[in-house]
């Protein structure tokens, strides 16, 4: 085992180094609340490229992965996992353009909602995104104070204050800017390691030809691409990452951040081409872990990645895997801290009556505080949020068709999208393992409730939520004009932006779907 | 369908090659924008 004073002394240079330049490059280049949570047109594609891959990679890739080819059905249920992450990032090459086009000067996916939509819905998208978020950043602390603690020993509260701290002091003083920045350099340092990594194990382990032919021997299914549990754990992953990405602030950040449009397509096109092979070979481990018959009794799947590891290199090596961890969840919980503080600081200006920039900015800043004080409250806990996170998955799953409908549809209202919300989740409700407990007490559903199961609970939300918002839709004789959002979303440096009329009055007149 | 050693191989060195060439990829272009936008700010 490695001391935790190394682990511990590793850590504390790591994160002074990211924090350190976090503090140097954003040093006088924050002006404005606009620079603090949006960094409008600032990135070109390879930044945006390596903040979305640092962002999107966090701990859980150690972990969830190789968890999925261990236990959830090998190859087909990595492959999943792989398109379900990389997916995503190709919907916003479609997204994203049309996101600026409508909203050039947007900050927030709440704040489209709330002109798009209403109050209504976008409280629900509100708490549902900020949910979805903090559950995430919790995980992630979670994940590595257990990580560190396993390792070597070093207390979870700790490990949980360090991170927390660190990440704190450059995202409270550079805001968004500070995450592009580290996010960029820390990508730069984690795709070696990632490579050099993976291949050494495979190396170290005898070659792919050898861990083939353990797999083969012990769990040959898992090598099966067509094998059913994988395909429909494959599938479900795809449905839920997809949901959950469509409702994370922290890309609707980076699509304003990037220089233009086609900036925004390269930088989104390559973080997908990145993240796959990514999941693929941590998902690999978990083969691996069963060729080897380390997961079963005496081992868990979800730690199949460090098992592998252990068996394949010496122990000194951990140190090199806790560098990576701990760079894993900086990038993420630098991305996450100033996304839910850019959410709550947009909506200001509707709460307060004309605040300045001075104010918003202090607000961003208090904000940011609020949510690492929260995190590292539940990272030092080392509470397992695994249910909360798939119920997150689930509410986002059942919102995010309504609410993207609106910006290619004139017919789209809040009506339609909040009741479109409701029956999905209801919908998915019936069917989520997780909460059968629960909902098999309601009087006379309980005794009549199909199997369990998540790809048809997470598929009848998803589906169900956007044909209801459809269907209320062209029932409405109402129509919304899309130009509107360009007016009623303005910068938030400039003062409040003109009294606007509720998203319900002032209809376009009737014609057909915008283009 | 079983997948055999090749393909796990091409899966697996295909894997780790991506990845090595997308960091090269992306070095080129942060230096090369680093570059941009130092010749872009004002002097002085």
């Amino acid at each position: 085992m490695v001391t935790t004073a190394t682990v511990l002394i590793l850590t504390v240079v790591t994160l002074a180094v990211f924090t350190g330049l976090g503090l140097w490059y954003t040093r006088g280049k924050i002006g404005s609340v606009e620079d603090f949570i949006t960094a409008r047109n600032t990135t070109g594609a390879g930044m945006t490229a390596a903040t979305l891959i640092a962002s999107s990679m966090g701990a859980w890739i150690l972990f969830s992965p190789a968890e999925a080819g261990a236990a959830f059905g090998g190859i087909a249920a990595v492959l999943g996992y792989g398109l379900g992450s990389a997916i995503p990032m190709l919907a916003f090459i479609w997204i994203g353009p049309r996101i600026r086009a409508l909203i050039p000067e947007g900050h927030t996916l709440t704040e489209y909602v709330r002109a798009r939509f209403g109050a209504g819905l976008h409280l629900y998208v509100l708490v549902v995104s900020i949910s979805y978020m903090f559950v995430f950043l919790a995980a992630e602390m979670s994940g590595i104070s257990g990580a560190l603690g396993l390792v070597a020993g070093v207390p979870t509260w700790l490990t949980a204050v360090l991170i927390g701290g660190f990440v704190l002091i450059y995202t409270i003083y550079g805001g968004l800017l500070a995450s592009l920045f580290t996010d960029t350099v820390q990508t730069l340092v984690i795709l070696p390691l990632v490579a050099v990594g993976f291949a050494g194990a495979i190396w170290a382990l005898g070659g792919v030809g050898q861990v083939h032919a353990d797999v083969l021997a012990t769990a040959p299914e898992t090598l099966d691409i067509g094998f059913l549990p994988g395909l429909t754990f494959g599938a479900f992953v795809i449905i839920a990452i997809l949901g959950a990405e469509m409702m994370n602030q922290a890309w609707w950040q980076r699509i304003y951040a990037a220089k233009d449009t086609a900036t925004l397509r390269r930088g989104f096109a390559m973080a997908a081409v990145a993240i796959l092979p990514m999941i693929l070979l941590a998902g690999l481990f978990g083969l691996a872990a069963n060729g080897l018959g380390l997961v079963g009794e005496g081992g868990s799947a979800s730690i199949s990645f460090f098992l592998v590891l252990q068996q394949a290199f010496p122990t000194w090596v951990t140190v090199g895997i806790v560098l990576l961890a701990v760079l894993l969840v900086m990038s993420t919980a630098d991305t996450l801290f100033n996304a839910i503080s850019s959410l709550i600081t947009a909506d200001l200006p509707t709460l307060v009556e004309a605040p300045d920039d001075r104010m918003l900015t202090r607000a961003a800043r208090g904000v940011t505080l609020a949510v690492a004080a929260g995190a590292i409250f539940i990272g030092a806990q080392g509470y397992s949020v695994l249910q909360l996170f798939l119920v997150a998955d689930l509410l986002a799953a059942a919102t995010f068709l309504p609410m993207l409908q609106g910006l290619w549809s004139t017919r789209a209202n809040q009506a339609g999208a909040l009741a479109g919300s409701v029956v999905g989740l209801l919908g998915g409700l019936v069917f989520f393992p997780t909460l059968r407990g629960a909902v098999s007490q309601i009087p006379v559903l309980g005794a009549r409730l199909p199997e369990a199961s998540f790809l048809h609970a997470f598929l009848i939300a998803a589906v169900g939520s956007a044909l209801v918002a459809w269907l209320v839709g062209r029932l409405s004789s109402t129509r919304y004009d899309l130009d509107r959002l360009a007016k009623e979303i303005g910068r938030l440096d400039q003062g409040p932006p003109p009294t606007a009329p509720s998203p319900d009055e002032g209809k376009a007149p009737a014609g057909g779907e915008a283009p | 369908m079983t997948i055999g050693a090749t393909t796990l191989a091409v899966i697996v060195w295909g894997s780790v090659l991506l990845v090595a060439l997308l960091f090269v990829y992306l070095v080129a272009l942060v230096i090369q924008e680093a570059w941009d936008r130092r010749a872009s700010e004002p002097r002085g």
